[in-house]
């Protein structure tokens, strides 16, 4: 009884969580005119007049362009904040762990707002705006996903590379980014992804003609515009994300697989 | 600063006053040491006694809070790890699991820009003086523990370093390969005439494999000498106790005679020589329990101390006695040679024979 | 420790970026948005520098802004209690399979948390709608006889937040309960204490630390889930952080500002409740 209860709720999670997202790469493959259910027939057009939308494509290849820049901004600044937390405990780097935590918990629509009067007040131009933004707010996960790597790596192998002669940064280069390498990689890959999905920061930061895709569909949803190109748009959101994430499995595990 | 006790002049590594604290707790104490070129020092003692900062403090990996270090009469004091010239073999070995055998073991010659021939040779070499020489395409995750193990050491002398560290090397293999690396290890250090350092905790390795051993408890060296004086003559209790078995015998001084000076240990009578106390003093001494010979009470042989049987423990090619001389407990180990059982029931009464030459007075715990 | 890096120049070299993108871009911007919520609304420029306190006090005066206040506890209450409800199962339920079944779990888990709010959003949009899932169905099976549009509600935010929400709970919660050594279970078997008695006393306390966090993280999230609220609330149903979009919308600044601390101080206090509820201490020890 109480374990049918258990697989009852599994499902209605698993529903909840999956249903909206299942629905909407349905209603995207429609070729229908207009969002109904069950969907008349299925086609691509949804996906080509996706691309014949000049804004969309544009979003899109912002969205992409901007994605990569953030996430090798944050995997790069989050290797940095790693290396200094793993390897010191004081009241400093558990502040600076804290710091570049917040973030991640930190309600994103505010820090839009803050970073926004911050802009205005100083002119900063769009794009380096919306890109600072999205490192800050891509940082704690490729911050947390480089730091556990780093915590698992046995420091005696740098010793042992200042034994045999190499200097810190040469043991760095040589010893631990070699054997690190995963973390660090599937920390840009989840930056990567937490960037191209990114949409409360970017809700008041975004300006004309720099508009990233998710805000486009948001933008699009409201104005009532076609609604299944933007199903076309969400399943292609869905799309990069499965393939980041396939990707990150080939790589990152078959990778971990060598080291054992 | 540095002219504290005459230095040998083959010393390849010097410590003058070195202190070293962290935080709060102090980890060595005002520690001096000399390793003379060319030997095998070992550095034992129990958890915490400071014998793996010594190490670190030679390596670079910590610096001395006070005093100097020196390698090869250079003072090395704050010079960091990488501008030293060591090999080291840590206690997991440390092997770069992204490398295979043979770039592992060329890793220090690149840092010393060596030429690629000259590494392929020396490399090669190396492998072979360790007998791995088929293995160097191999990673380390494909080599037993014994194999890393050797492939650690390669690592750590192809570059002809000025002192090799150990670091507790063979705590990772098991009872067996530990003793056939012993013995591989010291036939390589003689080999290579190389000033070895090495830590342990295990003090029949200390004593198989070294030229000299320091004891270390609590940040101080208890004693330092060659295994067979630290073993036969150790100069504290702690010393006496961590090397093997000991009996601490409480002895009261009674006075002097022509040979020495009369003691009273737990109502017997002994004369001692070597030894300057005032009447009334306590000593305490060392007796090791192979030392002491066993007699039956109507025994052929006159004399000796008169105790009881309180356990006799048989353990195949020896019997552990647990004895008791008025009070005071007593070992004794004796030889199962095969010769008429003795009566060592419990409260079987003995006589006990013991050279006293053997009994070393110990210095009052520090 | 590793002398290397930790005790020269280096290290600061190594902690200088990070802190200073921090810095600049999340302290400073936050201590002047801040500053500005003590700002006097401008119709020309960002703000008028004239010390008030007038826009939290008209926050606080006005009964419009106190429904919505209200309103929007009470939904994040609803949200965290379905929360639990439904993520404390599932979480149960995945820690008790193969470490290969949890990862799939967790993997199924993961990919929703990644696609975007919106993508989430536009799809209760999808079946909530007109002309979506639920209309079509209820009327194609004749239970209702016109479509029905099932938005811009109370139930249609909830449903939406949920759907943002339960991935972060399952994955906190999972991963709480799958480091419960089982043999504390065994013990309480073992003393005599049946499956549900165990479960009280002994798993439900030990994963009390994952409760905490996964609600903790529920309920900033649910504060501020702008998109979801605004896509499947509509115009009817705003709560506190509708608010701030509208005051930035109409270019009230110092007000947005406000608006903003007033909701960080609800999530700060539904923290701390959450905190003397579950009491993740007892088994953390004294932080």
């Amino acid at each position: 009884m109480s374990a049918f209860i258990l697989r009852l709720v599994v499902g209605i999670v698993l529903a909840l969580v999956i249903g909206p997202i299942l629905v909407v790469i349905i209603a995207a493959f429609s070729s229908g005119e207009s969002l109904s259910f069950p969907p008349p027939g299925f086609s691509l057009r949804w996906f080509i007049e996706f691309f014949s939308i000049a804004q969309m494509r544009n979003a899109f290849m912002l969205s992409i362009v901007l994605a990569i820049a953030s996430a090798c901004g944050a995997a790069a600044v989050g290797l940095l904040g790693a290396i200094y937390v793993s390897r010191n405990r004081n009241a400093f780097s558990v502040m600076l762990q804290m710091l570049i935590m917040a973030p991640l918990v930190f309600p994103a629509l505010i820090l839009g707002l803050a970073l926004l009067l911050l802009y205005k007040t100083v002119n900063m131009s769009v794009l380096p705006g919306l890109f600072i933004a999205h490192v800050v707010v891509c940082l704690p996960y490729a911050f947390r996903s480089v730091l556990t790597s780093l915590q698992s790596f046995d420091t005696t192998l740098e010793e042992a590379g200042q034994s045999l002669g190499a200097g810190p940064v040469r043991s760095f280069l040589l010893i631990t980014m070699p054997i690190i390498w995963p973390g660090v990689l599937s920390g840009w890959l989840f930056a990567f992804v937490v960037s191209f999905g990114e949409l409360n920061t970017a809700l008041f930061l975004t300006g004309p003609g720099i508009v990233t895709l998710p805000i486009e569909i948001f933008s699009y949803l409201q104005f009532q515009g076609n609604q299944l190109v933007v199903a076309a748009a969400s399943a292609l959101q869905v799309l990069i994300i499965l393939i980041v994430l396939f990707l990150a499995e080939r790589l990152v595990g078959a990778r971990q697989i060598v080291q054992r | 600063m540095n002219t504290q006790a005459p230095s040998m002049i083959n010393a390849d590594v010097r410590f003058t006053r070195v202190e070293k604290k962290f935080d709060t707790a102090t980890a060595l104490h005002s520690l001096d040491l000399e390793i003379e070129r060319g030997s095998l020092f070992a550095l034992l003692g129990p958890s915490g006694c400071g014998k793996t900062t010594t190490l670190r403090l030679i390596a670079g990996f910590e610096q001395p809070t006070s005093g100097h270090v020196y390698i090869r009469g250079n003072d090395v004091t704050g010079v960091p790890a990488y501008k030293r010239s060591f090999g080291m073999v840590f206690q997991s070995f440390a092997l770069f699991p992204h490398l295979t055998v043979a770039e592992n073991v060329a890793f220090g010659l690149k840092m010393r820009n060596v030429s690629k021939a000259d590494i392929v040779t020396k490399v090669a070499a190396a492998l072979d003086l360790v007998e791995l020489g088929k293995l160097g395409e191999r990673y380390p995750r494909q080599l037993s523990g014994g194999q890393q193990q050797r492939v650690a050491l390669a690592r750590a002398v192809v570059f002809e370093p000025d002192v090799l560290l150990l670091d507790e090397p063979l705590s990772a293999l098991d009872k067996m390969l530990r003793e056939q690396m012993q013995v591989e290890i010291r036939h390589l250090q003689q080999r290579l005439k190389m000033t070895t350092v090495f830590v342990t905790h295990d003090q029949e390795e200390a004593l198989t494999m070294s030229d000299r051993v320091a004891v270390m408890k609590d940040g101080r060296i208890q004693q330092a000498g060659t295994p067979r004086e630290i073993y036969d003559r150790p100069r504290t209790e702690f010393v006496a106790t961590f090397l093997g078995a000991s009996n601490i015998l409480e002895a009261i001084v009674k006075g002097k005679d022509g040979t020495g000076t009369i003691l009273d240990i737990a109502g017997n009578t002994l004369s001692v020589a070597g030894v300057t106390a005032e009447a009334g003093a306590k000593l305490c001494f060392a007796l090791r329990p192979e030392k002491i010979s066993i007699g039956s009470m109507d025994g052929n042989q006159p004399g000796g101390i008169a105790a009881s049987v309180r356990e006799a423990i048989y353990r195949g090619a020896q019997t552990l006695l647990y004895l008791d001389i008025n009070g005071m407990p007593v070992n004794a180990v004796v030889q199962n040679a095969g010769v008429e059982p003795m009566n060592l029931e419990p409260g079987a009464a003995v006589r006990l024979h013991w050279d006293n030459d053997n009994m070393v007075a110990l210095e009052p715990a520090r | 420790m590793n002398p290397s890096l930790s005790r020269n120049s280096l290290a600061w070299a190594v902690a200088l970026p990070p802190l200073i993108i921090l810095a600049l871009f999340f302290v400073v911007p936050l201590g002047y948005l801040l500053f500005i919520s003590f700002m006097t609304n401008s119709a020309t420029s960002l703000f008028d520098v004239q010390p008030t306190l007038a826009n939290y006090t008209e926050i606080f005066s006005d009964s419009f802004y106190w429904l919505i206040i209200q309103r929007t506890l009470l939904s994040t209450a609803v949200v965290l209690i379905l929360c639990l409800l439904l993520g404390y199962p599932a979480a149960f339920y995945a820690a008790h399979l193969s470490p290969r079944g949890r990862l799939i779990m967790l993997m199924i888990m993961m990919v929703p948390l990644m696609v975007s709010n919106v993508v989430r959003a536009y799809g209760w949009f999808a079946i909530l709608g007109r002309r979506g899932v639920l209309s079509g169905t209820l009327t194609g099976t004749g239970i209702i006889e016109r479509p029905v549009q099932y938005l811009y509600s109370f139930e249609a935010v909830t449903l939406g937040l949920l759907t943002i929400l339960l991935p972060f709970m399952v994955v906190s919660l999972t991963n709480s309960l799958a480091t419960i050594d089982k043999h504390y279970t065994e013990a309480a078997h073992s003393l005599g204490a049946g499956p549900w008695r165990t479960f009280l006393r002994v798993t439900l306390p030990l994963s009390s630390p994952g409760i905490a966090s996964g609600l903790m993280l529920v309920t900033f999230l649910a504060l501020s889930a702008y998109v979801s609220i605004a896509l499947l609330g509509g115009p009817r149903y705003k709560l506190l952080v509708s608010m701030v979009f509208d005051s930035v919308s109409t270019f009230r600044w110092p007000r947005a500002a406000a608006l903003s601390f007033v909701l960080l101080l609800i999530a700060f206090i539904i923290a701390i409740v959450i905190q003397l509820v579950v009491r993740p201490q007892r088994v953390q020890g004294k932080a």
